[in-house]
Order: C-alpha cells, then structure tokens, then sequence
C-alpha cells in the first residue's frame, strides 16, 4: 500500500486520512509542506490529477473542463483552512468524489450500462486502435457496468491506489461498507471484462472467416 | 493507522484474472492528461486569458527596455491590479507547456451551477463556511467578468494588489538593479508571508543572486525551488541560468 509519510509528518493534526508523498511526488517533499501553498500552486500541482480523477469516475468529457475548475474554484475559496494540514490531495479527492455525485445527480438518476450494451463503438477495432488508448476506452466500457457508488470505490481502490480506510473516509462510508463494494464491484467489472473479450473474440473469428 | 486492504487488481488479487481487465487498468494508471487541455482549463480558471495574461518571469530572459516598461509584464500586472493575481499564477504555472494553444474560447458556455462551499463534507468540521460577507471586497474588474470566473475575482483582495506591485518592483530592478531587486524580494518575503506568489518572488530571488554573482546562495534556493515547485514553469529559465543541474543540497 502506499507510504504514508505525511502522517508520520502530522500524526496529531486530524484523524482525517493522509496520503504519502510516494504517490504524491508532485507535493514535493514534506520539510516544504510548512509554507502554504496557494490556489495557483495548488492546481500547477494537482490540476492534472483532479481532472484524471474526474473522468475516472465517469464524468463525461464534455462536463470534464468545467467540473474540474468548479472543484479549483472551491478550492481557491476555501483554501486558507487547508493549506497547513497537509491533507491537499485527500481533500481535493474528497471535493473531486462529492463533485462528480453532483453533477451526476443533477444530470439523470444514476443508472449502469447493460453488460450485453458493451459492443465495440462502431468502425473500431484492436487493430485499428492505438493500443493504449484502447485499454482506456476498454476501463471506460467496464467502469459503465457499475452504479456510482461502486464506481468510486472501485476507482480509488484499484486505480488511485488509495487504501480501504482512505477511500471509506472520502466516499463518507463505513468501512465495511466500501469493502462489500468493492468486493461487489470487482465482480461485476470481471464478468463485464469476459463478456467484453467473447465479443471481441467472436468478431476477429467472424472477420477471419 | 490506514487499513490494509485485500490485494490490488493489478497486484494479483482477486479471484480471477482476465487480461483485459489487466490492460484496461493498467493504462488507466499509465494515462497522462492532456496537457494542453489542462492548460485552457487554467486560463479559463484564470478568467483574464491567455490573450492578455503577461508572460511568466522565465521568459523574461532580458530586461525590458525603458519604452517598453509601460507593456512589460510586471507593468501590466501592476496596472491591471488584484483580478490578475490568480489568473498570472495559474496561466504562469502553464503557459509552460501550454503556449501553442488557443485561449479558452469565450464562445464556450459556462455552466451556471452554483458552487457550494464544502461545509457538507463528511469531515465538516475542518470545513470553513463561507457566506458573501466573508468575501474580500475588490474593486470592479477591468473587464466583465464571465459566469463562474466571476466567483474567483470575489475572491481576490486588495492586500494581492500589494503583493503584485512589489514584486513588480522586484522583477523591474532584476537587471538594472539586481540588489534592489533582492531587496524587494525579502521584504515581500516578511510583508507576504504565505503570500500567493512564493514560487514568483523565489524566481526573482534566485535570478537576482546569479546577477550579483552570489553563486553558492543562488544554487541553495534554486535547490529548494525545484524541492518545493518540481513542476514550476520557472523552471526552465532558471536552468538556464545556472546551466546544470543542482548540486544535492537538499538533504541535511
């Protein structure tokens, strides 16, 4: 699991979760969190991250720029509370999770995709695609055949790599609750995988024929 | 004490392993953003654009010409006051790597949702609670102000306008006067503790220490520069200044 070098730097500031500096290396190194950071410096260092995150959870592309700039804006706002915690990145996940919840609640009621809905996007094939970006299209698909809840606790377990209490504290879940999550979401995304490698199989058979 | 959880996807665990679901995950954590992107996304966070945003300090490789004070940088920042503060530290932090892109489209609509403070957060209690009377006061903007970036000149404040002249002033003197200049930038250092443009005025600090040939001091904060902004725009101007990498001085 990740380091956690910032609590070894603050271990009586707060109970709230602290993300190690083997992750977040863009944070630089501890001696340096005792200076402030400002909002500019916080999205030079974190902009990126804020904004994978966002599409990881399955914000569409076309809200992706004005989500993660509403998540910087409260940040700029609020920031001053913040900033000598060294709990940057757990906050900002924390804002980035409620965040997309939002936008998603105000879009239509969360809903899944079909696992049998997980065809290849039409005129694409493995062979036409950049590999790489592929796979991310592939994550995309199966990330679709989880609800918001799982998706999230899926995505900053396997993906952020954050650890099982971390993600509890940010999803704001009891523990047990995000492991029966992931547990469950872990399931549905291999059944989902399978499914998605039969088809894929089936239409290289198809066209060999 | 964090909670160690089952073994990761990647790492081997689960009960079952599939290939694609391998891939899938293991470009997810390989993606890199788009830089470009990320860069507008800036701009428009900085609401003046990329159109009017000065360039960085590391593109002040020279110094200005006396004419040319009035459009210099610095002077632009200084005349165009606090709504430029939180627009030139973030455009600065990329214009870096985003210099060939257009500036945000103004033609692109922004989303009227209204951002909350986080007070609903589930560890509320470190959360601040804003309300419009806790926002600084500024004067009205040189120009109007879009959607949401009007919510971040809400947020500027007079003391910003302070910051910004002196290291203005700073910036101004480095060539002519590179004494001077690293006497603002102390005293923006004991004015502005904590204040937004750190990472600006230890640029100007470094670069005024090369100019009085006070090479030991230069490369000791240019070391805990790269510490502390691994990622700074700055960055490559001052390379060039010291023209190698830092010594290792970083550890005691």
């Amino acid at each position: 699991m990740p380091a956690l070098g910032y609590a070894v730097q603050t271990p009586a500031v707060s109970p709230v979760m602290a993300l190690g500096p083997a992750r977040v290396s863009s944070a630089g190194p501890p001696a340096a969190a005792a200076a402030p950071m400002s909002a500019a410096e916080v999205f030079r260092e974190h902009g990126a991250f804020v904004f994978r995150l966002l599409r990881r959870l399955g914000i569409p592309d076309a809200d992706l720029d004005d989500l993660t700039q509403e998540v910087f804006i409260i940040v700029h706002r609020s920031l001053d509370r913040y900033q000598e915690q060294n709990q940057m990145r757990a906050w900002l996940y924390r804002i980035a999770v409620r965040e997309a919840s939002r936008l998603r609640r105000s879009r239509k009621p969360a809903g899944t995709v079909d696992v049998d809905t997980l065809v290849e996007p039409a005129g694409s094939s493995p062979e036409d695609a950049v590999q790489a970006n592929e796979a991310r299209a592939d994550f995309d698909r199966l990330m679709g055949v989880l609800d918001e809840d799982r998706r999230n606790v899926f995505v900053l377990y396997e993906v952020e790599e954050l650890s099982m209490e971390e993600v509890a504290k940010v999803v704001g879940c009891p523990l047990a609750t995000a492991y029966s999550r992931l547990r469950s979401a872990r399931q549905l995304v291999l059944a989902a995988a399978k499914r998605l490698e039969a088809q894929r199989n089936h239409m290289s058979q198809g066209r060999s024929r | 004490m964090s909670v160690e959880g089952p073994r990761r996807l990647l790492d081997g665990g689960g009960d079952e392993r599939n290939a694609l679901l391998r891939g899938a995950l293991e470009a997810e954590r390989a993606e890199r953003t788009d830089e470009a992107r990320l860069a507008r996304i800036g701009q428009a966070l900085a609401f003046a654009g990329a159109s009017v945003a000065p360039p960085p300090l590391a593109e002040a490789a020279t110094p200005p010409a006396p004419a040319a004070a009035a459009r210099s940088a610095t002077g632009w920042l200084v005349a165009k006051g606090p709504y430029v503060l939180l627009a030139t530290a973030i455009v600065g932090g990329l214009v870096a790597i985003g210099k060939s892109d257009p500036p945000a489209s103004p033609a692109s609509p922004a989303r009227t949702t209204v951002v909350s403070p986080p007070v609903d957060e589930p560890v509320a209690d470190t959360t601040p609670t804003l309300s419009p009377a806790d926002l600084p006061s500024a004067p009205a903007p040189a120009t109007p102000l879009p959607g949401k970036n009007a919510k971040l000149a809400a947020s500027s404040t007079a003391g910003d306008s302070d910051e910004i002249a002196l290291l203005a002033k700073a910036h101004d003197a480095l060539r002519a006067d590179p004494a001077r200049a690293l006497s603002l930038c102390k005293e923006h250092e004991t004015r502005f503790r904590g204040g937004h443009f750190a990472q600006e005025r230890e640029a100007v600090a470094i670069e005024a220490l090369t100019y009085l040939g006070r090479k030991d001091e230069a490369s000791r904060r240019w070391a805990l520069f790269q510490a502390r902004y691994p990622s700074s725009s700055h960055r490559v101007h001052l390379e060039g200044l010291f023209g190698a990498p830092p010594p290792p001085a970083l550890s005691p």
